[in-house]
């Protein structure tokens, strides 16, 4: 079986931080893995406190967004398989077991993903709970590999993105352009279809997604960051990044 | 009484060419063999080139413009920073070196080397700041990789002169290590800190801290043992200029050949069994050393964990490995040395043949159907 490395880009949400590496250790127990936090900057201990919990960490001098982070996760990783995963996330039982086998169901599939209650587009399901332990509860009985539930997408949102390391040197690391964020990971399906690779959605892998933290901090500041960073897109792609969603 | 007529012109030449030749037949065995060679030594150790001192003027130029510049900057920017003023002066000299407003020949390193020191100095006196600057223009982008070591002072030394450089990032890599490492290496406003939970082998922190940049231009520097910008610029600069691998210079310090033990003994064999006798005893394993982009990506990040296996894969690849400069080094541990020798060999027997480049001149092996000659003809067949 190969071996996964986690990519976690981490910036001052140490609490976040902490309760996703612990819904990992329960979780990913069928799995060989390793956890790489790349510390974006951050000044609130999270360097110190994966230092204590003995996790491999990347510290960055300042705060470089979601695709500089995420590369350099990548060039430290060395498992085959390749987990980029935001720190307000939470795990679930056989998440990743589920999401490798889809991955590696047939070699032209390059990247899947998870569905889950907060996210755009296609991978959006609607699971009623109120907390994390009904969450469990639900993912329990949801995450089982059911290979017909699989869909064939054009996007898979960047929050959890599973691919091989094929895909990675084929295609390269994402578009550092897109700093500090938002349709790096569009851009990044983007270039794996043009290669040939395939994507996939599992609906029989549910995480939690707390979501919008950055957001609802500053949402002016960050709806102008999404115009931008579309602006982009289209000045590289000449494609609107929208039909693919 | 004779007159002695004055000897001039051609007489005077041949005079001396003559009785350099008489000696030559006259004298212990001793003075007829050195007068015979012209020098106490048969031969030099390495050919030195011409050196162009640059002359006290155009450094006195170069400290004037570095002033100007300086208390330029300083009017605009009154409470601005070194690291600002810094970015400012590397960029300042990246455009006079563009411009070749110095005329100063483009290949001559101590040329360049003087003229940036001045500069910096005039800028320091200019601006008032004690920046510590080496200018350096580099066509490529360079970044540098640290293994921490265990000293944290001296990590902050390293550090500090890196900062002289103009560099994109520094890796600083460490594995467990102990809270005053880790703070001295994230004290630095620009580095790259990576902790990996477990004991790490130095060339294994080196092989993790390459992967981790991708500039063109990759100095390894080593955390335990500070080295003065100037010297480390050398191994940019001969980077940037096209060498594949920029070694430190340690054989112009070796012993007579029987003092110097069986590590050194190995690194010159493996020079020599890959056809390159004049790095000597010079390989990988010396910090500092700069790769290239092309460098790192032929041989790959991860082989740096073996330094003798590096060193072999760049030479059996045939890129350019040459030396860098030359700065005191730390003693390598002598125990693995044995062990990775032996798998410096066995890549490059992967590669080129069980005779690497040596042919058998002794066997007629072609009437048998055997090869001669190994290299480009692979796997060997065995008779």
């Amino acid at each position: 079986m190969t071996r996964a490395s986690i990519l976690i880009p981490s910036y001052n949400r140490l609490d976040l931080l902490q309760a996703c590496v612990a819904s990992i250790r329960k979780h990913t127990t069928d799995v060989d893995y390793e956890v790489i936090v790349v510390d974006d900057g951050s000044t609130d201990g999270t360097a110190d406190w994966c230092r204590r919990e003995k996790l491999a960490l990347v510290s960055l001098p300042r705060n470089e967004g979601f695709p500089i982070a995420c590369n350099k996760g990548m060039r430290l990783a060395s498992g085959d398989t390749i987990v980029l995963l935001n720190n307000d996330t939470i795990v679930s039982s056989r998440w990743l077991s589920n999401l490798m086998t889809a991955l590696y169901s047939e070699p032209s599939i390059g990247i899947v993903g998870p569905v889950c209650n907060y996210v755009s587009g296609k991978q959006q399901v609607h699971y009623p709970y109120v907390d994390l332990d009904e969450f469990q509860r639900i993912a329990a009985r949801v995450n089982v590999s059911t290979p017909k539930k699989w869909r064939r997408v054009e996007r898979v949102v960047g929050l959890c993105l599973v691919f091989r390391r094929e895909l990675m040197e084929a295609i390269g690391l994402l578009d550092e352009r897109f700093s500090p964020g938002h349709y790096e990971d569009d851009d990044y399906c983007l270039r794996a279809r043009l290669h040939g690779f395939g994507l996939l959605i599992c609906p029989d892998a549910l995480i939690h997604h707390e979501g919008s933290a950055t957001f609802r901090k500053d949402p002016i500041a960050q709806r102008q960051l999404v115009e931008r960073n579309y602006q982009l897109f289209l000045d590289k792609w000449h494609l609107d990044p929208h039909v693919f969603i | 009484m004779a007159i002695r007529l004055k000897m001039t012109g051609r007489a005077k030449r041949t005079k001396r060419h003559r009785s350099a030749h008489d000696s030559a037949s006259r004298g212990s065995p001793l003075q007829r063999r050195r007068a015979r060679w012209g020098g106490s030594r048969g031969t030099r150790s390495a050919p030195r080139g011409r050196r162009t001192k640059t002359s006290s003027l155009s450094v006195l130029r170069w400290r004037q413009e570095g002033a100007r510049i300086g208390a330029a900057w300083r009017s605009e920017h009154p409470h601005g920073t070194k690291e600002a003023l810094r970015d400012y002066a590397q960029r300042q000299w990246s455009v006079k070196a563009q411009a070749g407003a110095a005329g100063i020949r483009a290949l001559d390193w101590p040329a360049w080397r003087s003229a940036g020191l001045a500069f910096a100095r005039g800028i320091r006196d200019g601006s008032g700041l004690a920046v510590a600057l080496m200018p350096l223009a580099l066509r490529g982008r360079a970044a540098a990789v640290v293994s921490a070591g265990s000293d944290p002072d001296a990590l902050r030394s390293t550090l500090e002169q890196l900062s002289a450089l103009p560099l994109e990032e520094i890796v600083v890599v460490l594995g467990e290590a102990p809270e005053a490492l880790w703070f001295a290496a994230r004290q630095h406003p620009n580095a790259v800190v990576t902790h990996v939970p477990q004991t790490l082998d130095p060339g294994i922190g080196r092989a993790l801290g390459a992967k981790l940049t991708g500039e063109d231009i990759v100095l390894f520097a080593d955390g335990s043992m500070p080295v003065p910008a100037v010297a480390l610029a050398s191994f940019l600069w001969r980077c940037d200029g096209g060498m594949d691998a920029a070694l430190n210079d340690c054989a112009s310090r070796d012993r007579l050949f029987h003092q110097r033990g069986e590590v050194p003994w190995m690194k010159e064999f493996l020079n020599m069994s890959l056809g390159r006798p004049d790095l000597k005893t010079n390989s990988l394993d010396a910090l500092p050393f700069a790769l290239s982009r092309t460098a790192l990506d032929a041989v790959g990040a991860s082989v740096l964990a073996v330094p003798p296996r590096a060193h072999a894969a760049l030479l059996v690849k045939g890129l350019k490995v040459g030396i860098g400069g030359r700065t005191p080094r730390t003693a390598t541990a002598e125990e693995l040395a044995a062990g990775d020798h032996a798998e410096a060999w066995r890549e490059a027997i992967t590669a080129k043949g069980p005779r690497l480049h040596y042919q058998d001149k002794v066997r007629n092996r072609s009437v048998v159907g055997g090869v001669v000659h190994d290299t480009g003809i692979h796997p060997y067949p065995v008779l």
